[in-house]
């Protein structure tokens, strides 16, 4: 703060009256300079911080129901794999239906049926069923998993991803409504992502 | 902050407070005497930095390719928090930095900035203006629009004229000779990369000149003033009336100052500029309404050379465009060319005219050139945006522009946009497209409320003067409609029917045919039939096209219709029943209307008539044994002649039927 008093500029203190009203003068501008500084940035700064943070928000995709199967179609000790057919956006694309996703469905003997994401809690790879083994299996890393979804041997950090289902009645049917969610992976917290 | 010690440290290691107190000019002495005047050049360096640090937040959406680059700005303008004002700020802080710099050359030029051994720094600030303009014209493009598209089409058109080297360098910064993916990425290239360091360069140049001479100023002045050194200015030497003053904080100050105020009129501009930028043209001209109130139209309609739009070029290249106009094509190189090149060098000679004319009458040519040359390419730009809107069409074609912005942004937003790119929104859209494919297929012998569905007219040249041509055939707007069908029914030869007809060949024949004479004993003042009656069947036939505004019949309404359809259980005006000749079943085939089933077959089916399917039908073969058979005079629309999608789209658009912002309600 002290370089305005370079030796190049010339001599403000010739008077010494002179030089206390530049001092005063000097002192008054640079605090002018900070808060006009400061408005400047202020101006940038918000805007630019909105921008950016509304920005990371995106994909925030509601958890959405699907009507995937008929209850009777489901057979009992068999999981099933069902694809997840949506509109995808992607920020201001908006793609035709497609696969985005898929779930295991199995019916107990009693009729309860569970849904599992497919998505591997590891690392995401999607996870098949070994019939043979009555195993679920992951090709990635080699996780498997019980029937009902908890952790047999491997990488993973947590059992499969339970999903919510229903069974609504149309038309004298019963049919199976998954509601598919995804979630973060690598950790041993189901934590929902969006 | 750090402590005093810690700073010390560090200095001693670096020297970093010297190098700051350079970077930032903290003792750098500048004139008193044109202590306002330099602020500009502060100002510009600051607006530098809001480009900047705005382009780099765009630069995180922003996506350069045909078939992302409308939909990602028109993201950024509605679904990024505060992503309008960061645009706006980019958008017309650029347009303020050229103004900006105009006054700052124009304030060098009057205080003889350019003088010796100043030219290098005049020079510099001449090139940083026209990275400026470069930057400029590189970035309007970018969203894609029809706005820049249209524009970058004047602009490269204008460089492709320039001789010898003109088409190359074209071909080099559109990629090919067409527009496309790498006319963006190149655009996007030179905006965000080539440019910005060549102006980074030229302005660190620029700084270090001005350092240089301003510290040899301040060591002349010292030395001058030290008594122990033996040096005296000459009387008149300039340096004499120089008193340096530290640019901070003194100027830094005033230079924040402008630059607020600079920043203040930028944001006013982004808030109020869109509601006011179509205020001058009254939007909806001839149907084509907008499904966005103007202000809320960010962006023109996706980049589409099959949507009409009238190419209009940045303000500061107007001139050339006028001129370019003005001339015969022949000379037009001198225009695009020659003078870009002659004002060029006008400026960068300035520092010579001193040389030739001496130092006072030097100065006043230049600033007269400066002044002069302004006044004239303001004068040409301000003549041509007059000329334009003054123009006959000019209000139709801007709201018919209007309407296709709005349009694509409503859809946009609706449904967002499709992978294939935004144009699509438009090409798949019966509104927008509906207009354009009638007035290019059926627009020549039908036409739509008049005009040929885009609000134009077909003009014809009849005695040296060009007039509205006659049309050839039926006025189509709300064909298949009650009111439609019942002015038809009440004078089939008005000139809205088949009043023009008989001009063609086979024409007389519908003209003066069997409708005609049905009309002509039956409607009327003599005629046994009503305006009840007629509207009545009317509204029966046109129940068949299932419009999406018609109301359910009433069931005396019903009753009514078929009596004069098929002339069963007839009522006169007195209400006794009678025998009634003229039913249409007799011609006309239609099973509403017609309980005997009698068939008709002599004259147009009426199963759903008007209806999607009985157009499409209709369209493809009018000589088809169900419609006009052997009395057709239509020509016939072949999938050769008119693609299924386009007809499926003029179908919906003459039926009324796309996607509606009220419907949404
Ligand atoms: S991703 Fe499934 S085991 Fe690693």
């Amino acid at each position: 703060m002290q370089s305005v008093h370079s030796g190049l500029l010339i001599d403000h203190c010739r008077f010494s009256d002179l030089k206390v009203l530049t001092m005063r003068r000097r002192k008054f501008l640079k605090h002018c300079t900070s808060i006009l500084g400061s408005l400047y940035a202020t101006i940038l700064a918000v805007p630019a911080l909105g921008f950016l943070f509304s920005t990371l928000k995106r994909g925030n995709q509601t958890d959405r129901t699907y009507r995937l199967t008929r209850l009777n179609d489901l057979e009992p000790g068999v999981p099933q794999r069902f694809t997840i057919i949506d509109q995808r956006v992607d920020a201001w694309t908006k793609y035709p239906p497609g696969p985005i996703g898929s779930v295991w469905l199995s019916k107990s003997k009693d009729g309860a049926v569970t849904a599992f994401s497919s998505t591997c809690p590891h690392l995401g790879c999607v996870i098949d069923y070994v019939a043979g083994d009555e195993e679920y299996f992951c090709p990635c890393h080699a996780a498997t998993f019980q029937p009902d979804g908890a952790m047999v041997s491997g990488p993973q950090p947590r059992g499969m991803d339970e999903l919510k289902t229903t069974i609504e009645t149309i038309r004298g049917d019963q049919w199976v409504k998954v509601e598919y969610q995804k979630f973060e992976t690598g950790i041993a917290e189901k934590y929902p992502i969006g | 902050m750090l402590p005093q010690k810690a700073q010390q440290w560090i200095d001693e290691r670096t020297g970093y407070k010297n190098f700051l107190h350079a970077i930032f000019l903290l003792n750098f002495p500048t004139q008193r005497r044109s202590r306002w005047q330099f602020l500009w050049g502060g100002a510009l360096v600051l607006m530098m930095l809001v480009e900047m640090v705005t382009g780099a937040l765009l630069m995180t959406v922003y996506s350069p390719s045909e078939a992302s680059a409308w939909g990602s700005v028109h993201y950024i303008e509605t679904q990024v928090d505060l992503g309008w004002f960061v645009r706006g700020l980019h958008h017309y802080t650029a347009h303020m930095m050229i103004v900006a710099i105009i006054v700052h050359i124009f304030l060098v030029i009057i205080s003889a900035g350019y003088r010796k051994p100043k030219e290098f720094i005049y020079w510099t600030s001449l090139l940083i203006g026209g990275v400026i303009i470069g930057l400029t014209i590189t970035g309007n493009p970018l969203p894609w629009d029809q706005k820049g598209y249209w524009s970058y089409q004047i602009e490269t058109g204008i460089a492709g004229t320039m001789p010898v080297i003109g088409s190359t360098l074209r071909s080099l910064v559109v990629g090919g000779s067409e527009f496309g993916n790498l006319t963006l990425t190149r655009l996007y290239t030179i905006h965000v990369i080539v440019l910005p360091v060549i102006a980074l360069l030229l302005f660190t140049f620029h700084m270090a000149l001005i350092r240089r001479e301003r510290l040899r100023t301040a060591k002349i002045r010292e030395a001058a003033d030290d008594p122990e050194i033996d040096f005296q200015l000459d009387e008149d030497d300039p340096v004499k009336d120089e008193i340096t003053q530290p640019y901070w904080p003194y100027q830094t100050t005033r230079t924040l100052v402008l630059t607020l105020i600079l920043m203040g009129i930028i944001i006013i501009q982004l808030i109020v500029y869109p509601a006011l930028k179509n205020q001058h043209v009254s939007v909806g001209h001839d149907g084509w309404e907008a499904d966005l109130p103007a202000s809320e139209i960010k962006l023109e309609a996706p980049a589409d050379s099959y949507i009409p739009y009238v190419a209009r070029p940045e303000w500061f290249v107007r001139f050339l465009f006028e001129l370019r106009h003005l001339v015969p094509k022949e000379l037009e190189v001198l225009v695009t060319a020659v003078l870009p090149g002659v004002i060029l060098a006008v400026l960068f000679l300035v520092p010579f005219y001193e040389k030739v004319f001496g130092e006072k009458w030097g100065q006043r040519l230049a600033i007269f050139v400066y002044v002069g040359g302004l006044l004239i390419i303001s004068g040409i730009s301000w003549y041509g945006i007059q000329m334009e809107r003054n123009a006959p069409d000019y209000a139709l074609k801007r709201s018919q522009e209007i309407a296709y912005a709005a349009r694509a942004s409503w859809l946009a937003s609706k449904n967002g946009v499709p992978p294939e790119g935004p144009d699509s929104l438009l090409r798949n859209d019966p509104k927008s497209m509906g207009p354009l494919i009638f007035a290019r297929h059926c627009g020549i012998c039908h036409t739509w409320n008049g005009h040929d569905g885009t609000g134009q007219y077909i003009m014809e040249l009849k005695d040296g003067k060009r007039v509205k041509a006659t049309p050839r055939a039926s006025d189509l707007a709300g064909f298949a409609t009650t009111k439609w069908l019942t002015e038809f029914l009440m004078n089939p030869r008005s000139p809205k029917f088949f009043g023009h007809v008989g001009a063609m060949k086979g024409g007389d024949a519908i003209l003066n045919g069997d409708m005609n004479d049905w009309a002509d004993s039956y409607v009327g003042p003599e005629g046994i039939l009503t305006k009840d009656d007629i509207e009545a069947v009317a509204a029966l036939v046109a129940r068949e096209a299932n419009h999406r505004d018609f109301k359910p019949l009433s069931e005396e309404t019903v009753k009514r219709g078929v009596s004069v359809f098929s002339g069963i259980d007839f009522k006169d005006k007195s209400g006794k029943v009678v025998d009634f000749y003229g039913y249409c079943a007799q011609c006309h085939a239609m099973k509403a209307g017609d309980p005997e089933e009698e068939g008709g077959g002599a004259a147009p089916d009426f199963n759903g008539y008007g209806s999607e399917k009985w157009l499409t039908d209709f369209i493809r073969k009018p000589g088809a044994e169900r419609f006009y058979g052997d009395k057709n005079i239509m020509p016939s629309f072949e999938e050769s002649k008119l693609s299924k999608h386009d007809l499926n789209l003029l179908v919906k658009w003459m039926r009324g039927e796309w996607q509606r912002p009220e419907q949404e309600k």
